[in-house]
């Protein structure tokens, strides 16, 4: 297969028009934008409809109403933006839709930088508005793979009739690099029989409201829970980096993992011992990754661009604290290969404590 | 003789208090529907509020908007399923306080869906507070006990004054008050569906509506209050008229 | 010519067609339906079947046929 150079951002875009996508509502932000200009100049060309909305919340509720009519629908935000997108995924979550949002994240509370980040975590895999909503998230590490994924949550959203989202970050969605593009296919809106507004469709209507009042709350209760735990059981994905012989497992995904992989090989050039989970789904966290540590094994490293160890709570939970979890933690800075490395010399030295969950 | 018969769209019993005027829009709108011959292609857009109670009881597809949403809602639907009939049935307080911004854009980009927005001056799903959009200055409620006072919550606007000014496909209002009236405000709803068939673009219809639960009044009053105040307030009539060809 | 018919289960005793029927046919009663509320009856004799009752109730009551 033949590749392009691309932004991470276009490739996401690409991949949806490809997988079929044909509605799409935003509001610009940094540094996402570039996903809502790129569909803006191409969505009519595939006889689809692109929305520049007042605002992320209108922008969310476009895509409900699009979504409930059969239309294959995604958004995409950062940061602030993030948050006020998730009204829209609590709804979309409690009306049992399908839909990809895209969430690019920033460092930084409130406002917080434009730069990269990864402090949207526990937004992404606990968030979906108030309430037990669960969505899978997809953390692409490549250009290549921001284009798969993003191709492969349509199918997921639909396989569940849930909420996928794609967390990428400033670095990953701004970087260049190759990229396979996958095939392009259309999307039927009348393939679904929950869909409203298809009139060869007999009686009864359909109604699109929560769950609970459509099926009940017993039924609807059953179902999500049966729903979340097959999504539980059968999207954990991770990638391994030579952990079989490794004294401490470096944890990371996004564009810390690209670092960690770095890290993991200069480090064993100098005789120290490093591996690599990279979780590819956030949630569903691959527990199952961290099921047979390798013998020897001194501790697991959460490497995130974060204040507080987001994602090392989950890796803890994993674990179920059966090994000791330290925490890298770089905020607004990329890591770098020598930091990860010397932090890791310090744990061995025992200059660093395990972290802490606050 | 004509005959009156309830629509056949109506499939159950009207879920509103006694008295309210929900129960005949709902009516006024299936009405239209069915004089059109468009029952088998509608989809209905509801608040989370009291409109709700039409979403299971008429005879089309339907979705529930999130509070204040509903234009927004319209839109991804309408625009996926341009065939589609296409209407929102809101409050007040969805279309002009929480969702003012969705409505206003949704009239800008004069998305062809019909938009029927209930007027009754107050927050009726919760229990009856202060509408900001449309209590009239000195109208009691639960969260202005001693009346509506401009100093604080400023004054009620007029909002199809402010639709008005876009340049949208119809915009009207009606009231509820008696059988005249109430034939107006259906002539109106009629008139921004046949503007959706046409695709002509973006239609409002206001509708002056009692709610005598809230409003601590009987039904009767209710009506005589909104002849007597509310529509000095909120004239009546059509406020634009795009037009256009057949 | 038509007169009204009253499917007096429906109603919700809100008096709205008491009014507003220009004959006074309707006459409010003390006696409640099934959910409650306070009925009316429809006077035949007065009924002239112009359709205002239909018209201004919300609980679609009346039938004029």
């Amino acid at each position: 297969m033949d590749y392009v150079l691309m932004k991470g951002n276009e490739a996401i875009a690409e991949a949806a028009l490809r997988a079929g996508c044909r509605f799409y509502a935003g509001y610009p932000i940094t540094p996402q934008s570039e996903i809502l200009e790129y569909m803006s100049a191409n969505m009519e060309k595939h006889g689809g409809v692109f929305i520049q909305g007042e605002n992320e919340i209108a922008s969310m509720s476009m895509l409900w109403g699009a979504a409930a009519a059969g239309a294959r629908c995604m958004s995409s935000s950062s940061g602030p933006g993030f948050d006020l997108k998730q009204e829209g995924i609590s709804y979309l979550s409690s009306y049992n839709l399908p839909a990809v949002i895209v969430c690019a994240m920033r460092y930084g509370t409130g406002d917080g930088e434009i730069t990269a980040g990864q402090d949207s975590y526990w937004e992404a895999v606990r968030g979906g508005g108030h309430g037990d909503s669960r969505q899978i998230v997809l953390a692409p590490a490549s250009v290549d793979e921001c284009a798969a994924l993003t191709y492969e949550a349509f199918d997921l959203a639909e396989k569940y009739r849930n909420v996928v989202l794609i967390l990428t970050d400033g670095a990953i969605s701004q970087m260049i690099e190759k990229c396979h593009l996958p095939q392009a296919r259309e999307h039927d809106i009348n393939q679904f029989d929950w869909t409203i507004g298809n009139h060869k469709k007999d009686d009864p209507k359909n109604k699109v409201t929560n769950l609970d009042r459509t099926i009940g709350y017993e039924a609807a209760e059953r179902y999500l829970r049966n729903k979340f735990k097959t999504m539980h059981d059968q999207e954990q994905r991770w990638e391994e980096f030579m952990t079989d012989d490794a004294e401490l497992i470096l944890v990371a995904y996004g564009i810390s993992s690209r670092v960690c992989k770095s890290a993991v090989r200069q480090a064993r050039s100098e005789g120290l011992r490093l591996g690599l989970i990279r979780p590819i789904s956030v949630w569903p966290y691959p527990e199952k990754a961290f099921a047979h540590a390798p013998e020897g094994l001194k501790g697991y490293v959460s490497v995130e661009m974060s204040l507080s160890a987001q994602m090392g709570q989950d890796i803890l939970l994993a674990t179920r604290f059966r090994k000791p979890v330290y925490a890298c933690l770089t905020t607004l800075n990329l890591p770098t290969a020598e930091g990860i490395i010397d932090y890791c010399r310090g744990i061995i030295a025992g200059a660093h404590q395990p972290m802490e969950v606050l | 003789m004509p005959s009156y018969k309830k629509p056949e769209s109506i499939l159950q019993p009207a879920g509103y208090c006694g008295g309210c005027g929900h129960g005949i829009i709902q009516r006024l709108i299936a009405e239209c529907l069915e004089e059109l011959g468009v029952t088998n292609n509608v989809v209905n857009v509801v608040d989370i509020a009291c409109a709700y109670w039409s979403l299971d009881a008429l005879n089309f597809d339907a979705i529930a908007g999130p509070h204040g949403r509903c234009a927004s809602v319209a839109t991804g639907v309408k625009k996926v399923r341009p065939d589609s009939t296409v209407y929102v049935h809101a409050g007040d307080g969805c279309s002009y306080v929480i969702g003012l911004a969705e409505t206003c854009y949704t009239a800008i980009r004069d998305v062809p869906i019909t938009m029927v927005v209930v007027n009754n001056g107050i927050f009726g799903m919760t229990g009856g507070q202060m509408n900001l959009a449309t209590t009239l200055i000195g109208d009691k409620t639960l969260s202005s006990r001693s009346g509506r006072k401009r100093e604080t919550s400023g004054h009620p606007v007029d909002m199809l004054k402010a639709l008005s000014s876009f340049d949208i496909a119809f915009a009207a209002r009606g009231a509820l008050y008696d059988a005249k009236h109430i034939e107006q405000t259906k002539q109106y709803i009629k008139k921004g569906f046949e503007n959706q068939l046409a695709s002509r673009g973006f239609s409002i219809i206001e509708v002056l509506s009692p709610c005598p639960t809230n409003w601590k009044m009987t039904p009767e009053a209710a009506m005589e209050k909104i002849k007597t105040e509310n529509e000095a307030v909120f004239p009546v009539g059509v406020y634009t008229d795009r037009g256009g060809a057949e | 010519m038509g007169k009204a018919k009253a499917n007096v289960e429906l109603c919700k005793g809100c008096r709205l067609c008491v009014g507003n029927c220009p004959r006074k046919a309707i006459i409010p009663l003390d006696t409640v339906n099934k959910k409650g509320y306070e009925i009316i009856r429809v006077d035949e004799a007065l009924c002239i079947g112009c359709g205002i009752c239909y018209k201004v109730c919300p609980d679609y009551v009346f039938t004029v046929e």
